[in-house]
């Protein structure tokens, strides 16, 4: 190395020499130089008064103890909120056991708090109203009917409102856990589709109680398929539409239906629109198949959202 | 203390890096005692940094409380690929920026031009015969506080190039493009400095 070459370079090198971060043989490469060139030298001393300028100006001696006080009350009210739950039950277990059943479960036992008691609620309300017209309906068909379009459009909105910025309000929390994006919506729709699938089953065995419908698998086959359907569509809709957008579409769907089926038209018309509505209104392998589907759509393209550690790179 | 490390220096900070990865692993079982721990290791110099380029002191306390709150929610995301100290400075940084497009302020730290390196020639650079304080203090006070904050990640903290670049979530060449460009425009106003003192 000549002296020009190696005076360049460990001028460019006295930052560090400063910061104390070159290994040790470049160090002793650098101080050797040093001795000889009172030019790098006096660089050197301008190094580090700077560094001694920046020190002074910004160092603190101690830590304030009142941040920490306010951490920790921070942390204990949250705690004892729904915001610090979602935050933190999710945080504790190793990324490897994401998908584990025993993890897979405490998502969904979280998510099942998180779901907002509004949704809860006005699911129950109007599955009874439901019911109460059903079951005080003098014609059977019609009983049938009534169940057969409600427990689908309550499923439907459930699933609409479940997961997005504008109805959770935790969302945002619970999006900055380490549990991934498309197992949080999995787990929301589980319990959601869950809870109205209990209550439309409830209904079902109050309207065989009193007679109505024939059996409890009968029944039951007039609404799981079309729920199923028009839960997934809805999720999928509410995705791109938002859930008003989700719940238009819904309840079209579902007017379309029931203009239909009070002219005893279903399933007589060559429409198109007639027989696809028919089809997706009962429970066949179709409706099975294309909820599939549409849950394989919900699930593909949901965005990855930002997380404290995006930042990670890692380290040459 | 601004002296460079040794050997033993880097021993040190294995070890210290060590029981602060420990203390994460208890932050993640929920003991308050060891954040608590945590905060009494790191936050003087987090603090520290974060003044260097958050001008209202308070500004600067809450962002630090803000970066212990973040730190409890994902100490289990932490995956060893820098030291705690490096993570928890990537954290407060980012705390920062949050806090700063919050309050609409500008934030100080977008790079402007300086991530090309500056070939002007300066031979003369940062020599000067006679250090005068005062004069070194407002030339390090017109840096803009990217130089500011790489010069402090570098000269105070002792952060290698690589670790800054954990920091900042930058390269590493646009780290050392940064340290270069602050010697620039340092040397520039030292030399202005020195010409209307001759004056």
């Amino acid at each position: 190395m000549s002296d020009r070459c190696d005076h360049v370079s460990v001028r460019t090198l006295l930052p560090e020499y400063v910061g104390g971060v070159l290994d040790a043989v470049t160090r002793l490469v650098v101080e050797d130089h040093l001795t000889q060139c009172p030019r790098c030298s006096q660089e050197l001393a301008t190094w580090r008064a700077v560094g001694q300028v920046l020190h002074n100006a910004s160092h603190v001696e101690a830590p304030p103890a009142q941040v920490l006080v306010a951490v920790l009350e921070r942390l204990a009210a949250e705690e004892g909120s729904k915001e610090g739950r979602a935050a933190r039950t999710l945080v504790p277990l190793a990324p490897m056991r994401r998908w584990m059943p025993a993890y897979v479960w405490k998502v969904v036992r979280e998510q099942a708090r998180l779901v907002q008691a509004s949704t809860w609620l006005a699911s129950a309300l109007v599955m009874a109203l439901g019911w109460v017209v059903a079951a005080s309906s003098q014609e059977v068909a019609s009983a049938v009917l009534i169940l057969q379009l409600v427990a689908p459009v309550v499923a439907a909105w459930g699933v609409s409102v479940m997961y997005g910025p504008e109805t959770d309000p935790f969302l945002e929390v619970v999006l900055a856990t380490p549990a991934s994006p498309r197992l949080l919506l999995l787990a929301r729709l589980t319990v959601v589709f869950s809870y109205d699938f209990v209550l439309a089953l409830l209904a079902t065995l109050g309207l065989t109680a009193l007679g109505d419908g024939g059996g409890v698998w009968s029944l039951t086959q007039e609404w799981l398929g079309p729920m199923l359907f028009l839960s997934t569509l809805a999720l999928v809709l509410a995705q791109r539409l938002g859930p008003s957008g989700a719940m238009s579409v819904a309840l079209l769907l579902w007017g379309v239906r029931v203009g239909l089926a009070a002219n005893g038209h279903i399933g007589l018309l060559d429409n198109h629109l007639a027989l696809i509505l028919a089809s997706t209104w009962s429970t066949n392998a179709l409706t099975v198949a294309g909820a599939l589907v549409l849950l394989g759509v919900a699930l593909v393209s949901l965005r990855p959202q930002p997380r404290e550690q995006s930042g990670w790179r890692s380290v040459t | 203390m601004l002296r460079g490390a040794t050997e033993s220096c880097s021993t040190a900070t294995e070890e210290t890096d060590a029981e602060d990865v420990q203390l994460l692993c208890q932050l993640c079982a929920g003991d308050h005692d060891a954040l608590a721990t945590l905060y009494r290791r790191h936050a003087a110099g987090l603090l520290s940094y974060l003044r260097r380029f958050l001008d209202q002191p308070e500004i600067a306390e809450e962002v630090l409380q803000d970066t212990f709150l973040s730190a409890w929610r994902s100490a289990r995301n932490f995956a060893g690929r820098s030291t705690v100290r490096v993570w928890l400075m990537g954290i407060a940084r980012r705390q920062a920026m949050n806090r700063l497009r919050h309050d609409s302020v500008a934030p100080p730290l977008i790079p402007l031009e300086d991530e090309q390196v500056t070939t002007a020639d300066d031979p003369a650079a940062l020599v000067q015969a006679q250090l005068d304080r005062e004069e070194l203090t407002a030339a390090v006070r017109t840096l803009s506080s990217l130089h500011r904050e790489v010069l402090g990640l570098l000269l105070v903290d002792q952060l290698s190039y690589a670790e800054i670049a954990t920091v900042l979530d930058v390269p590493i060449g646009t780290v050392r493009s940064r340290v270069s460009n602050a010697r620039h425009c340092l040397a520039a106003h030292l030399r202005a400095a020195r010409s209307e003192r001759d004056e």
